[in-house]
């Protein structure tokens, strides 16, 4: 009996719980931008950004003085559009996101995170962004890109 | 909190030594085929961690087991939980009752006259509860844009889970029909009707849900075995 009562014991203390305190798994996915060429749009063509900032804040990490053909920038999780300013070589556009949010459960660590559904982005002026295209106008991860901007 | 129940338990122990050697001196002729006793109590740690425990959580338990052999019990454990749970991104309130049927089996080969139990045991829980999501903070990557809280107030009523527990546990006699026992639980959740949506993180009687469908329990009784005159 005794036997037994060691192995219970050795089952409890073995079998133990998944430690789920830290969250490893998704979080709100950020959007997806690819840059290509406005006269060979099967091209992706690199652009030289200043900065690249959401109206009212500074400029988003990695995009200062960088030479690129893809960045990801976060959307406004609080409301339902975002409005981003993007500054290369001197000259500024501005491009309006509107989207709606959906708030997927996940885990006990990571809570709720948000994907962006009826994605749609307006570009009003046209100084160096030559024309947008949205390649996928739901949000929900990050593995390809959302939008292509022509330049 | 935890350095007290040690000592509970300590003084439990030191008090299960005293018996046995008091015992080792009785006559051995008294005969200690009283099988069929009832015994009930409450769980006293629960509402011990509610005073003492920050987050909002109320519980109470009573217990009650019934020697049918001379090595086996049947037990019954009966619940209620009112306990709010805080995490990194969430903040939600778990509400409900449940119960647990099983049977003990007592490992403790006891002098004649005595009444102590080291025991193995198994129950199958049932909980019937309701989960209140209070708010919640979406999570994001870096700071660029931080989640606000949300005071989402949702209730998810009518939710169920279905249980099996395996229990190691102490009973110990320390006054005359009085019990004092302790016991530990690893829980395997069988099924659970999950709210849409959010997920059953706290089941009351399971408590915690690991990720992994696993918890763990812990009650501390007193208990009172009432007096059956039956040769």
């Amino acid at each position: 009996m005794k036997k037994y009562f060691t192995l219970l014991i050795l089952a409890i203390m073995f079998a133990g719980c998944d430690k789920d305190d830290i969250c490893l798994e998704d979080k709100t996915p950020s959007l997806i931008i690819r840059f290509y060429d406005i006269n060979d749009q099967d091209e992706t063509k690199t652009v030289e950004l200043d900065s690249i900032y959401a109206d009212g804040l500074y400029a988003v990490d990695d995009t200062t003085s960088e030479e690129t053909d893809s960045i990801a920038i976060p959307l406004d999780l609080n409301n339902d559009f975002t409005k981003y300013y993007f500054e290369s070589e001197g000259l500024t556009d501005t491009i309006n996101f509107t989207y709606i949010r959906n708030e997927i459960y996940v885990s006990r660590s990571c809570g709720y995170i948000i994907n962006y559904e009826d994605f749609e982005a307006d570009l009003s002026t046209s100084n160096w962004i030559k024309d947008i295209e949205i390649i996928n106008n739901s949000i929900s991860d990050e593995e390809t890109a959302h939008i292509h901007i022509f330049h | 909190m935890k350095k007290l129940l040690i000592f509970i338990f300590f003084i439990n122990i030191f008090n299960f030594q005293l018996k046995a050697q008091e015992n080792k001196a009785q006559d051995s002729t008294i005969s200690n085929k009283k099988y069929y006793a009832l015994r009930v109590g409450l769980d006293i740690s629960k509402p011990i961690i509610g005073f003492t425990n920050d987050e909002d959580r109320t519980e109470f338990e009573i217990v009650a087991d019934l020697r049918f052999s001379e090595k086996w019990y049947a037990a019954i454990e009966l619940g209620i939980s009112d306990k709010n749970t805080i995490e990194d991104y969430l903040d939600f309130t778990t509400k409900g009752s449940y119960f647990k049927l099983g049977a003990n089996f007592n490992a403790y080969e006891n002098w004649v006259g005595m009444n102590n139990e080291i025991y193995i045991g198994a129950r199958y829980g049932f909980a019937l509860f309701d989960q209140t999501l209070n708010s919640y903070t979406p999570n994001v990557y870096g700071t660029y844009f931080e989640g606000e809280t949300i005071e989402d107030g949702t209730t998810f009523d009518g939710l169920s889970a279905h249980w099996v527990e395996f229990i190691a546990g102490m009973k110990v006699e320390t006054f005359k029909n009085l019990f004092l026992g302790v016991s530990i639980s690893f829980n395997k959740m069988l099924s659970t009707k999950e709210p849409e949506n959010f997920s059953n993180l706290y089941v009351p009687g399971f408590n915690r849900v690991f990720s992994n469908d696993a918890g763990i329990g812990f009650n501390y009784t007193i208990s009172y075995q009432i007096p059956i005159s039956k040769k």
